[in-house]
């Protein structure tokens, strides 16, 4: 019963800071200086009062800011987002495009950062202070330094331009010109057709972007993996493990890896939140139609109902993360319910 | 624990391999699926819909025009030259009113239908009524008819000689009416719903047609066959989205694209691939410093002596250098290519002048103003910052400080349309090419108000202004243009025109046949590939 009062609690502060997220982004993204007017409609169009008022009349710009809430609002909850004033589409149907595209990637960003950062937090820890050790931590290092845009040209240049092992920009090659996708993720398409042909051309586009993305949240996940792991293997009950006669691989596999693991599970749930809503800067370089690109643009042409529908997926994504962490805590430690 | 590791690891492995095994998978961009021509076009491109009544982009324009077909067009040749398309035959009636055009009967469009009056009828009330960002393009119109099958009658509201150029425009495209009713395609902005079903196919009768659209990621044309023309050489063109220009330079020395349509002028001049070839396109953009003529805002620019003395500060010959590609500075607003060019400018650096007319101004020890520019924005490869910091420099020689506000696209044309800047770096695209579209520079019209210039304070200059608009011989009309510009430059207007940059685009030597223009830029009905 507790348990379950505990997830009505947060559920109800989600609501609430999903309210907040609705408020706070409507009023600063139409009281950013600028006017979507000007944004989408050419120079000499503006000049002639009779476009001005048929596109303000169109997109209801020409109504007072409160009633173009309400009118949000209340659409919203009918499940319409609003049409984009670039792609003239509706949102909802745009964020379905450009969604699928950026979770397929910030999956497998996740996965990559989750599955090499704990290694090389592992064996960082186990030969602490040893050459392995320096080496990994000065990649970890790089990882978390080094700025995205940097490391996707060098890729780029390295790659594809050099070296010719991996596509260029984009998400699919000129092969599948106009392949439609039945469920948006293009690798669930190619395994639930067994298309391999497709599988590979798919995994080659998204592999340099994944890597790309997953280089900070790697080096992060190095780094706590292997300081969790260092304190746990100074407890007495791994001097035990080593005295009972265990060799140092039993000790850590049996024994450590357990428990040095457990503080990578928030930030696996963290990180895959904010790898969706971080794609912008990747997403623009690889010419990757996901939802940062998709942000980027809408924000550039001030298109208020695709930022906002944008920021309300990505504000729900973070809310479901941090809830589904605190529920696991929940599960974990009973101390959190109170 | 350990299995759970060992999975992943497993995957992991799997997912690298399989990555790294399909680099080189792509095919020549030549070399379609089954064989066929095909040129890859890499575009950062700004289009967002192939509806004729709603598309005024640039780039959607060089699509629409290989997918429909108008009533007249700019020959591929030579831009200055109007031939007809669809129309056959026209006349004008003596007071410049009325154009009856007889249309050709043999344009089939892609849905079987010859395209009629009736057609094109439709498809222009459709353009005027929506009242879509082209629209405006159709203000000179009072009526349009289908006075026969294949006759159409345009009645307009005031003589205008530019109207045979403004048809040219693919806002007139003329299409299947009947397949565009019944995909939603109305008459009123409010029940038309065929937004969607043109950005997904064409109805058209040119030579191409519109396959595919993926926003962001691709549009494809390919080959109509029914098209009444030369049979186009190619056949599938496919413009690839690719944002970044470094990625596109990377592309197309890799030959996976044919055509990089946005590398800036740094990289084509390092660029020396033997596959790869540059070539140098006239436009009628120019790019210019904009000065506020109202004294309240303007300041000092208000002050005709000041705006001299800017002029003769500037230092046009290093702005060309930095524009690359060999551009030209015209005398003011009228770019060469448009009939009543009146040459290059004059005006030449001469600090002593500039220092002269500071003086005679009131200011001997300069004066300081802000300019606004657009950061990281660059079209026909100038970026507007570096012109702004040029500016900047060379007017800091005369002891003027110019404080350069750099303000993002829409807060920049916010500004602009509410003639709010002290001055600002602009640039302009004819709307059309006929050299009435530059009129919106003079006093009282669209760009001139931008700097709060009204028809009273340069009432000589409106009033030739008006004539221009209506007079119908060429030759005067000529004429007219090239008075205008003199008269401009003598007053000076708020406009001070640094370049009129060309076009640079690098791409695959296997295309042969390249034809650009100002309009339509590349058209790929006349392209081959070797």
């Amino acid at each position: 019963m507790n348990m379950l009062n505990y997830i009505g609690r947060r559920l109800l502060l989600m609501a609430i800071v999903m309210a907040g997220v609705v408020v706070i982004t409507f009023t600063i993204s139409h009281m950013v200086p600028g006017d979507p007017l000007v944004a989408n409609l050419g120079q000499s169009a503006m000049s002639n009062p009779e476009i001005v008022a048929a596109y303000e009349e169109k997109w209801g710009l020409n109504k007072p800011l409160p009633e173009q809430f309400i009118l949000y609002v209340r659409n919203m909850f009918k499940g319409d987002l609003g049409t984009s004033i670039r792609t003239k589409r509706p949102v909802l149907y745009d964020l379905s495009v450009y969604f699928p595209a950026t979770v397929e990637m910030a999956t497998l960003a996740t996965f990559i950062s989750v599955v090499f950062g704990m290694l090389f937090g592992v064996i960082s820890a186990a030969r602490r202070n040893k050459a392995a050790d320096q080496v990994l931590r000065a990649v970890s290092l790089v990882g978390i330094s080094i700025p995205a845009f940097w490391l996707a040209l060098l890729m780029l240049y390295v790659f594809y331009f050099r070296l010719n092992i991996a596509p260029g920009s984009g998400r699919l090659s000129l092969a599948f010109l106009s392949y439609k996708s039945e469920t948006g993720f293009l690798i669930l398409d190619a395994i639930k057709n067994g298309n391999m042909a497709l599988l590979k051309d798919v995994l080659s586009h998204i592999a340099m972007p994944s890597i790309v993305l997953a280089a900070s949240t790697m080096g992060l996940m190095t780094r706590t993996v292997r300081s969790s792991m260092l304190d746990v293997m100074g407890q007495d009950y791994l001097r035990t493990a080593r005295a009972k006669g265990l060799t140092e691989r039993q000790v850590i596999m049996n024994h450590a890896l357990k428990n040095g693991l457990i503080p990578s599970v928030t930030m696996f749930g963290l990180s895959y939140g904010s790898l969706l809503g971080g794609t912008v800067l990747v997403e623009t370089i690889f010419d990757y139609p996901g939802l940062g690109w998709y942000a980027y643009q809408s924000a550039t042409t001030l298109d208020y109902p695709a930022i906002m529908g944008v920021t309300l997926v990505i504000a729900l994504i973070n809310c479901v993360m941090s809830l589904l962490i605190d529920i696991i805590y929940a599960f974990i430690d009973p101390r959190v319910r109170y | 624990m350990r299995k759970i590791l060992a999975l992943l690891l497993a995957v992991a492995m799997v997912f690298v391999l399989a990555a790294c095994g399909g680099g080189t998978g792509e095919k020549d961009p030549g070399e379609g699926s089954t064989g066929e021509k095909q040129v890859v076009v890499g575009i950062n491109a700004d289009y967002s819909t192939f509806d004729p009544a709603h598309a005024y982009e640039k780039s959607s324009r060089m699509i629409l025009h290989e997918v429909y077909e108008t009533l007249f067009r700019f020959s591929a040749e030579d831009d200055a030259v109007i031939e007809n398309d669809l129309a056959e035959d026209y006349t004008i009636s003596e007071d410049g009113l009325t154009y009856v055009i007889t249309m050709r009967q043999d344009a089939k469009a892609v849905t079987g239908k010859i395209l009629d009056a009736h057609d094109a009828e439709f498809c222009f009330k459709r353009l005027i009524n929506l009242k879509g960002n082209p629209s405006f393009l159709a203000d000179p119109i009072a009526s349009v008819e289908a006075t026969g099958d294949f006759e159409l009658t345009i009645k307009l509201k005031q003589p205008t000689p530019a109207i045979l150029a403004i048809l040219c425009d693919s806002a007139f495209s003329v299409y299947d009416s009947e397949a565009a009713q019944e995909n939603g395609a109305t008459l009123d902005p409010a029940t038309d719903s065929a937004q969607s079903f043109f950005d997904n196919n064409s109805i058209g009768s040119g030579p191409y047609k519109l396959v595919s659209y993926t926003p962001n990621v691709e549009v494809v044309m390919e080959k109509n066959e029914d098209y009444a023309g030369t049979s186009a050489k190619i056949d599938r063109v496919v413009f690839k989205h690719i944002n970044d220009s470094s990625m596109q330079l990377m592309s197309l020395q890799k030959g996976d694209i044919d055509f990089a349509f946005d590398l800036t002028a740094s990289q084509l001049e390092t660029l020396t691939d033997e596959n790869i070839i540059v070539r140098n396109y006239p436009t009628q953009d120019i790019f210019f410093l904009h000065m506020n003529v109202d004294e309240t805002i303007g300041g000092p620019l208000a002050n005709p002596d000041v705006r001299r003395a800017i002029a003769y500060a500037i230092d046009y010959e290093g702005l060309r250098e930095l524009a690359g590609n060999d551009p030209s500075t015209p005398m003011n607003i009228i770019p060469s290519g448009f009939p009543g060019y009146a040459g290059e400018s004059k005006i030449t650096r001469d600090l002593e002048k500039a220092k002269y007319y500071l003086e005679k101004a009131g200011y001997p020890d300069g004066f300081t103003f802000e300019c606004g520019a657009i950061p990281d924005m660059a079209t026909d490869g100038i970026a507007f910052m570096d012109c702004a910091v040029k500016i900047q420099s060379d007017l800091k020689e005369v002891g003027i400080t110019m404080n350069i506000q750099a303000d993002e696209v829409s807060v920049y044309l916010e500004k602009l349309r509410s003639a709010k800047y002290q001055a600002n770096i602009g640039m302009w695209g004819p709307d059309y090419l006929d050299p009435a579209s530059q009129l919106a520079f003079m006093p009282g019209e669209t760009v001139g108000l931008r700097s709060n210039w009204t028809a009273d304070m340069a009432p000589e200059l409106a009033e030739l202004t008006a004539k221009a608009k209506v007079e119908t011989d060429p030759e005067k009309r000529a004429e007219l243009f090239k008075e205008i510009q003199i008269m401009y430059s003598e007053i000076p207007g708020p406009v001070i025109v640094f370049v009129q940059p060309n076009r640079a685009l690098a791409m695959s030597k296997r295309v042969k046949d390249v034809h650009y223009s100002s309009a339509y830029m590349l058209i790929f009905h006349l392209m081959d590939i070797e």
